[in-house]
């Protein structure tokens, strides 16, 4: 046992000091899953916001109301300023849209189902059409919610009723022409319901419950009581979630390839010989190369995830599972080293063969391109690569909340292929010494 | 020669690779403090013997025993110690790093194994070099390190394959002074080279191999008495060379001077090249 844990520092030591395996297998990942991760991100929260410049020329309650909606929806960025500014801020690229308020918007919004509905004029980058999209329905869910306010009763609620009934007068020189008399009565008997419930001291903001039972206002289609009901994820909770597992892939390929051009390079300079000399048995040679190899992919893994839960906030769904699902993929790689070491007597021939090998391997498995976003034929063909199954049972306990029991295939397909590679790089390499 | 049960045993030692004959019939007994030299060209099955005789190779036909049992049990091995061709060391390591590990290989613990491993690298003057890694060693010094992991158990019986390869006149000299003083410690030494001088100086017997048969092993004196041949008194006169065999050089050289004979002379005395040449029918550098 001592012979393993020696041989196991001498080579931990050794890998600490090149610095090449040392990029390969913990910088080299880092870097990917960091930078692929913040490409998909777009860069963050703050910046998926589609920014907007208001221009309100009305300045009425009701143009205020408005902008105060637009400003606590979260999918905007609302800044104010003038017409020729905000046009400006837009031509220029510094901005996405602008929407301007025009005098009598608020008076036109009061006018409910009658007359000009209230107009706002609204100008794009002709670059961001996508958005444009997104932001007229947006602007139009946002306006829509003035009328639950005329609906919702209360004082403001009367007060535009009172409006738009005068309106209906003035506009037809004091009578309601016959057309526009079930409007009208409409408006008075909304306006006689909130009153009454006003005599009874229910305001509109009163407990629903006391309203129903009064047998007045609080109307609602249906009553829907809230449960707490678990959902499962459809997708990533980030980015990260999905650029470290092929992050991860990339660091075991590159612990794996390290461990195996050291372990050719121990049998060319004839240092595994001298071990053998030195009264170290074949078995305990094995144990330690691959408690070695397993510890550093393990580290690696665990170090990897470190980072990106400390930077860049992720959260896995399971530590447990996650930790487990890193000892499997560790232990499948360790596997794929030993094979790896026995592809070739010289170092370049190994590399050569090697990483040709294992990055077709990263790439059948979603180690370049994400799974998620493989056409259906190519993903049942990375069935065939481990490197696939690392990257589920890592998304598995990242962000696809999988149980332990949805975790049991990948996990058995890693050991069951890791003992496979193991045996076979056993086999190569006494058959080649 | 020394009565001590022989700390090596080779029986009629025979190996191939293949369809290709590396060894053949090989015999020969290492007594404590008796270092037996192997001398023969490249490719003569030099590393193949010492392979076979520390286990890393299992023989085809005939038996290696050390005095502990047979090499090929991995408790046996911890009795010897090897200085493998090449030197195999591992270059990102600090030399005290390399022989520390050795040391913990072979068992030893604590504050015995960094003794141990303070005293090997004094022992090959390594010292001041303890902690730069080999890689940042001359060729002289990692022979002397190679040395050093070999010895830093103190091991009863050693092998040292070709140790002096590629080492500069000082660093021999320095490597052969270390030997010599194992050889006084008791330790028993198979010493393989190619250099005439090194065997002539360091071995109490020496065996010529060529092409896998141990074809001579005596002494030096012996050896030279058995195929040295005689002096040679050779006199140069414009520009060439003339060769006298004698038995009694002195006497040739008197001969040459009373019959007029001009130049100058010099007398040559028969070395373990001339047995080489007499036992194989060739160079020992032909094949290296």
């Amino acid at each position: 046992m001592k012979a393993i844990w020696l041989l196991a520092c001498k080579d931990w030591r050794l890998l600490l000091r090149d610095r090449g395996a040392l990029f390969s297998m913990l910088f080299f990942p880092l870097l990917y899953a960091s930078f692929f991760g913040l490409i998909f991100s777009g860069g963050g929260s703050g910046d998926r916001a589609i920014s907007l410049v208001l221009v309100d020329e009305d300045s009425s309650k009701a143009s205020r109301a408005f902008v105060a909606d637009l400003q606590a929806h979260k999918s905007l960025r609302i800044s104010e300023a003038g017409l020729e500014e905000a046009r400006d801020l837009v031509r220029l690229g510094k901005r996405q849209a602008w929407l301007r308020l025009p005098p009598g918007y608020g008076e036109a919004g009061d006018r409910l189902f009658f007359g000009d509905p209230p107009r706002a004029e609204l100008g794009v980058d002709p670059s961001r059409k996508a958005e444009a999209g997104m932001l007229e329905g947006l602007l139009q869910m946002i306006a829509a919610q003035r009328f639950n306010q005329v609906f919702s009763g209360g004082e403001d609620s009367r007060q535009i009723l009172a409006k738009t009934r005068d309106w209906l007068r003035e506009d037809n020189g004091g009578q309601v022409p016959s057309f526009l008399r079930h409007l009208d009565q409409f408006y008075g008997t909304l306006d006689s319901l909130y009153e009454s419930q006003e005599e009874q001291g229910l305001s509109a903001e009163a407990d629903s419950l006391q309203a129903t039972e009064s047998g007045f206002g609080g109307f609602q289609p249906i009553v829907l009581e809230r449960q707490e009901v678990v959902v499962r994820r459809q997708g990533p909770t980030s980015s990260f979630a999905v650029s470290f597992p092929q992050g991860i892939v990339w660091a075991l390929i590159g612990c794996a390839a390290s461990f195996g051009l050291s372990l050719i390079s121990e049998r060319r300079k004839g240092t595994l010989d001298r071990l053998r000399l030195a009264a170290v048995r074949e078995r305990d040679l094995l144990a330690s190369r691959t408690l070695a190899c397993m510890g550093v992919m393990l580290g690696v893994c665990l170090l990897l995830f470190g980072f990106a839960v400390l930077v860049f906030g992720l959260r896995p769904s399971s530590w447990p599972l996650l930790f487990t699902a890193s000892l499997a993929s560790s232990w499948c790689f360790t596997g794929i080293m030993l094979s790896f070491s026995a592809f070739g007597k010289s170092e370049q021939a190994a590399s050569g063969i090697g990483w040709g090998l294992l990055s077709l391997l990263a790439m059948l498995g979603g180690g370049m391109i994400p799974l998620i976003f493989m056409p259906g034929w190519m993903r049942s063909l990375s069935m065939i690569s481990p490197v696939r199954w690392v990257v589920v049972s890592l998304e598995g306990a990242l962000w696809r909340n999988f149980a332990p029991g949805e975790m049991l295939p990948a996990l058995l397909v890693l050991f069951g292929s890791g003992i496979l590679f193991f045996l076979l790089g056993l086999y190569t390499s006494r058959r080649s010494a | 020669m020394n009565n001590e049960s022989p700390l090596l045993q080779v029986d009629q030692l025979s190996f191939s690779y293949g369809d290709l004959r590396a060894l053949e019939g090989v015999r020969f007994e290492l007594h404590p403090g008796e270092v037996l030299g192997l001398l023969g060209p490249n490719g003569a099955g030099k590393t193949t013997l010492v392979h076979c005789c520390t286990g890393r190779l299992k023989p085809a036909a005939g038996q290696v025993r050390h005095r502990q049992g047979d090499p090929a049990n991995p408790a046996v091995r911890r009795s010897m110690g090897v200085a493998p061709q090449g030197g195999a060391l591992y270059d990102g390591l600090s030399a005290r790093e390399q022989v520390e590990l050795f040391a913990g290989l072979q068992g030893l613990r604590g504050r015995e194994k960094d003794a141990a491993a303070r005293e090997a690298l004094a022992f090959v003057g390594l010292q001041e070099k303890a902690d730069k890694r080999a890689e940042t060693l001359s060729g002289g010094m990692r022979q002397r390190l190679n040395l050093a992991m070999a010895v830093v158990h103190k091991p009863p019986l050693l092998f040292l394959d070709e140790p002096t390869v590629g080492v500069d006149a000082q660093s021999r000299n320095a490597l052969l002074d270390g030997i010599e003083a194992l050889r006084r410690k008791g330790h028993g030494i198979l010493y393989t080279t190619h250099y005439m001088p090194e065997a002539e100086r360091l071995c109490d017997r020496v065996g010529i191999i060529d092409r896998g048969r141990l074809l001579e092993l005596d002494s030096v004196p012996a050896l030279l008495e058995a195929h040295g041949g005689d002096p040679l008194v050779i006199q140069e006169t414009e520009g060439r060379e003339i060769r006298h065999s004698s038995a009694d050089p002195l006497l040739t050289l008197d001969e040459l001077r009373r019959q007029g004979a001009q130049g100058r002379f010099r007398v040559e005395y028969p070395g373990l090249e001339q047995v080489f040449l007499r036992c194989t029918g060739h160079e020992i550098q032909e094949e290296a």
